[in-house]
């Protein structure tokens, strides 16, 4: 399906756990485009940020969450995909550009 | 080494202090902060004090951070800036300025005065001796007489000198109607009643209390022109009168009545006269010596008076001595101080002032409003005085310094001993005494008392020619220290 690079990375994930990946694994995580696969997230990174490689992409759909809004009305919150990118050694991204 | 130091004194005896911080010690105090803002704001996606300090600047950003970061350090450094620069502080620092990126603090320091007294050695003043002439001694005596005076009821007549009991009113008249009371609103303080007496029973008619000068039931006056607020005319009137008459009369007060209310105007007096005294002084004797105290004769009330007054006219010889002393020095010397000094002397001024205003039961607030004033102009008020203040203490100061005067150990003890010695018979008190005068706030007034004494003794050798070379004390003192070794 065609999606356009710019509509598949939604955000960068900035977590405790995405912290740790980037500091540990030179792994840096986004939230996707829920229709996306591996091939095009890696495409993506690498037209937002020309100057780095990208060496391998997982992903995972997250699963959707009851929340409660007010006292009990409970509402869904929908699930959306993560995709975990490694980069070649020495490669880096700014990630909390923008956010 | 983090701190980057320049001083620099001006011609004020400010030292200007120049700290430039180093940009790791800056970075490492950043962190710092974030990591204990961490602590306290929610960032989602992370827990609590878990946030690494990229995200916390990027959410709260670089500027606010180091802001932040600066406040806390500014303390810290100036202080470790002091302790490396060690000057002699006088008075409150204050901050200049500051560059934020890198880091440069800028304060201003008020240094201790510089005091160079001049050639005060030269001074010459001829020291006149105390003396107490017999008049000084006999008035003494004529006072402890009044003390002892004798008060009688006679019958006869009152003349001057006598005590007079009687009651009575006393009004103003008004130029323009010489009709007493009635409607007057001219405003007119009524001091000069209120302040008179305690056992006055207060007539409180309508009449217009303004115009009353005097009203008073049974009250004793003396008829004497020194003792009586209303002066000689009044007195004049009673003299004469006895016991159980009544007389209405008009005075004059003089222009020149001390009274300025009352200078040059006319006054209604009706009185009665209750009761006639005498005082009968006793005599000059050997029984008044002991009705005074621990005298046996009249001549030795006589001494003890003339030692008292000796005493008296000697200390306060001695402090005009000093004083003079400080006044010629002052035109000599040559005084440098920063204006924080003053500053620093007006603050202790309006410090003992409020604690005067409170402790007569004011809101130093309230005071300060009532005055129509602001804390500000009270300020410039002392200003004046506190540089005088300033200047003296400094004098003083540079002169105890400059002629190596000290309070030994020895010295305190001997006027501690000398104060006690009026106490021979009571050893508890003594001792009590000696720990206090050992200690605290006894032992900085008597050690004071001790430097004002030798700076005395040392400004009469001055003055008198007779100083000892200063050069010669200071190789005594160093021999002196060298023996101790």
């Amino acid at each position: 399906m065609q999606i356009h690079w710019r509509e598949i990375i939604r955000r960068p994930l900035v977590t405790e756990k995405s912290s740790y990946l980037v500091e540990l694994y030179n792994q840096y995580s986004f939230v996707v485009d829920s229709r996306s696969n591996k091939m095009q997230v890696k495409q993506a990174v690498e037209l937002a940020w020309p100057d780095v490689t990208v060496e391998k992409v997982r992903v995972a759909n997250m699963p959707a969450k009851r929340a409660r809004r007010w006292r009990s009305i409970t509402v869904r919150k929908s699930g959306w995909k993560k995709a975990v990118v490694t980069l070649s050694p020495g490669d880096s991204i700014d990630l909390f550009e923008g956010v | 080494m983090t701190l980057n130091i320049h001083t620099e004194e001006n011609e004020q005896r400010e030292l200007k202090l120049t700290i430039e911080v180093d940009e790791k010690r800056v970075e490492k105090a950043m962190r710092q902060t974030a990591r204990k803002l961490g602590r306290e704001i929610n960032v989602p996606g992370f827990r609590r004090g878990k946030v690494p300090y990229n995200v916390i600047l990027r959410r709260v950003g670089k500027e606010t951070l180091r802001a932040e970061t600066i406040d806390e350090m500014v303390q810290p450094i100036f202080e470790e800036a002091m302790e490396e620069v060690a000057p002699e502080v006088y008075g409150r620092s204050t901050f200049d300025d500051m560059e934020i990126e890198p880091l440069v603090l800028k304060f201003t320091i008020p240094l201790a005065p510089k005091v160079d007294l001049g050639d005060y050695r030269e001074l010459r003043k001829e020291i006149e001796p105390v003396n107490i002439t017999d008049e000084a001694v006999t008035e003494a005596l004529e006072q402890v007489q009044t003390r002892h005076q004798q008060i009688e009821s006679v019958d006869r007549p009152a003349a001057a000198g006598d005590l007079v009991t009687l009651s009575g009113r006393g009004e103003l008249i008004w130029e323009e109607d010489d009709d007493e009371d009635e409607d007057e609103d001219i405003e007119k303080e009524g001091e000069e009643t209120s302040a008179e007496s305690d056992d006055d029973t207060a007539a409180d008619d309508d009449d217009d209390y303004n115009d009353v000068i005097f009203d008073e039931e049974n009250i004793d006056l003396p008829l004497d022109p020194d003792e009586l607020y209303l002066g000689a005319p009044f007195i004049n009137e009673i003299i004469g009168l006895s016991a159980g008459d009544d007389k209405a009369f008009t005075i004059t007060f003089p222009e020149d009545f001390h009274e300025k209310e009352l200078a040059g105007r006319d006054a209604d007096f009706e009185i009665s006269v209750l009761d006639v005294k005498e005082r009968e002084l006793p005599a000059l004797d050997d029984e008044l010596a002991k009705l005074e105290g621990d005298y046996e004769t009249l001549d030795e009330l006589r001494a003890a008076l003339r030692e008292q007054l000796e005493k008296q006219a000697e200390a306060e010889a001695k402090n005009e001595l000093i004083e003079g002393m400080i006044d010629d020095m002052l035109e000599k010397a040559e005084i440098v101080y920063p204006p924080a000094a003053v500053e620093a002397e007006i603050d202790e001024m309006i410090a003992s002032y409020k604690d005067q205003v409170t402790r007569s039961g004011w809101e130093w607030d309230d005071f300060v409003k009532l005055q129509g004033n602001s804390e500000e102009a009270i300020r410039d008020n002392f200003r004046e005085s506190a540089i005088e203040r300033l200047e003296r203490q400094q004098i003083l100061r540079q002169f105890i310094l400059d002629e190596r005067l000290t309070v030994e150990e020895e010295d305190v003890d001997a006027a501690i001993k000398k104060r006690l010695e009026d106490f021979d018979d009571n050893d508890e008190f003594k001792e009590s005494m000696r720990k206090y005068f050992n200690s605290g706030y006894g032992f900085d007034m008597i050690s004071s008392e001790v430097i004002m004494d030798k700076t005395h003794d040392r400004m009469t050798a001055i003055l008198t020619g007779n100083a000892p070379d200063l050069e010669a004390l200071a190789a005594a003192e160093e021999a002196a220290a060298d023996e101790e070794e």
